[in-house]
């Protein structure tokens, strides 16, 4: 590589019109340096697209970020933790002068992406069940909203003693262990949900979904795992086709 | 700047440009600017690609602020009008990829912005055609390597080079990002899918 920084500057397109002019002259009559030009961008490329990766996760988690435009096409859903998760890598990329790289890179531990991906819906729960007494189950949902995790244990372990409400006290469970960071308990009611089969209704999926979260918060990504992740990609489970994506990528 | 809710087009490109936290902030200005994601929306929904809108505006903020950081790309139009020009495009390409039809007669003349947009997504679409060799080189660099080169490419000096990945010395970071360009170097002269794709360009 014996022209590398004349190609460099020739790629970026630094080079004046007439340094351009005669270089492209040189480049013409000189099928080595037409090579090696081109291998020099074949490698450029190969940067870009590392650059456009890191890009477009940044472009993707702001606007994923609470309150933002772009979480509002999760109707129903709260994306939760991303402000503290986002601030202190935010820094860390303006402190390393570049474009959200190791903010990328930080993104993809199982750790990051359980934080990204969880979020709590309620859209499929007994709010608005005329036909059944469901209020412990809606004061429950009430307090788990409101970060009043101790009534709300309370409430749903009361309401799980009543059958017709226990697949959905276990499923509000899973949240509320999930929010105290007890990944493993979580999961164990989350599977408690799957358990039921078609019997949990619209439940199930969510559970599904949950269950895959709460495994990466654990660290477990066993087999179950990619099985139930390739299910809810199948059926375009919000978010599903996302993970899979972030967990393929070569950042991780 | 980073407190300010509203920054005119000068100014956004200025701190993409800078670097550092006010890059950040410009990022998420644009990518939560309501304005502008209402006036995108409007144009994919005239497309019939309502599903696909995210991913639209996504895929053109990302040659947005690719292009911004270039030293040598000038705006020649309003942010919005930009990003909303190359909205239309990706909108024309997924049409085209769908094959389904484009009724070209209610569309309007292309004007030169536009028509400059088209010429940027060309490359942009090359990119993409060539994406799993490119990748497949970029996995094989490897992580750390990969790192560095971007770095390099951005221009960040050894001496910070060095301290990002806990080198201890200027000098190991220059060795270090020559030998990462050796190793991508060697892993594409090898390759002859890609002796091929550089023989096809020559």
């Amino acid at each position: 590589m014996k022209h590398f920084e004349k190609i460099e500057q020739y790629l970026a397109g630094n080079l004046s019109t007439e340094e351009t002019q005669e270089f492209e002259g040189q480049i013409a009559s000189d099928p080595e340096l037409a090579q090696e030009v081109e291998s020099q961008r074949f490698e450029e490329r190969v940067i870009s697209l590392a650059l456009e990766d890191a890009i477009r996760e940044q472009v993707s988690a702001f606007r994923m970020e609470e309150g933002s435009v772009g979480s509002e096409l999760y109707p129903g859903g709260k994306i939760k933790s991303m402000n503290r998760f986002f601030l202190p890598l935010s820094l860390a990329a303006s402190l390393l002068l570049v474009i959200g790289y190791f903010f990328a890179r930080n993104q993809y531990t199982n750790s990051s992406l359980q934080k990204k991906f969880y979020n709590l819906d309620i859209s499929n729960s007994t709010r608005g069940n005329e036909s059944g007494n469901s209020g412990v189950l809606e004061e429950g949902q009430d307090a788990l909203y409101n970060g009043d995790l101790d009534r709300a244990l309370i409430l749903f372990t009361e309401a799980e003693r009543v059958d017709s409400f226990k697949v959905e006290a276990d499923y509000y469970l899973g949240h509320l262990y999930y929010q105290k960071g007890n990944f493993d308990e979580s999961l164990v009611r989350f599977e408690k949900v799957l358990a039921q089969g078609r019997s949990a209704g619209l439940l199930e999926d969510d559970a599904k979904w949950y269950s895959i979260i709460a495994k990466l918060g654990i660290g477990d990504l066993d087999h179950s795992f990619d099985k139930r992740l390739d299910e809810l990609v199948k059926i375009n489970y919000p978010q599903s086709k996302k993970l899979k994506e972030q967990l393929n990528s070569i950042w991780r | 700047m980073g407190s300010k809710s509203d920054f005119t087009d000068k100014e956004l490109l200025e701190m993409i440009r800078s670097g550092g936290l006010d890059r950040n902030t410009a990022f998420r200005h644009l990518c939560q600017d309501k304005k502008l994601e209402a006036k995108a929306f409007k144009i994919v929904s005239g497309f019939s690609l309502l599903e696909m809108k995210e991913d639209l505006l996504q895929d053109s903020l990302v040659i947005v602020l690719k292009n911004f950081q270039r030293s040598d790309f000038e705006l020649r139009s309003s942010i919005h009008t930009y990003i909303v020009a190359i909205v239309k495009n990706l909108c024309f390409k997924a049409l085209r990829r769908a094959n389904k039809e484009i009724i070209t007669d209610e569309l309007p003349e292309p004007t030169l912005e536009e028509q400059n947009i088209e010429n940027q997504l060309v490359e942009l679409e090359s990119q993409k055609e060539d994406s799993e060799i490119l990748r497949m080189v970029l996995e094989k660099v490897g992580e750390d390597c990969a790192k560095v080169l971007m770095l390099a490419s951005q221009k960040v000096k050894m001496r910070e080079i060095a301290r990002i990945m806990g080198l201890k010395q200027e000098q190991s970071a220059k060795t270090k990002a020559l030998r990462c360009r050796e190793k991508m170097r060697k892993i594409i002269s090898e390759d002859k899918r890609i002796a091929q794709l550089i023989k096809n360009r020559i």
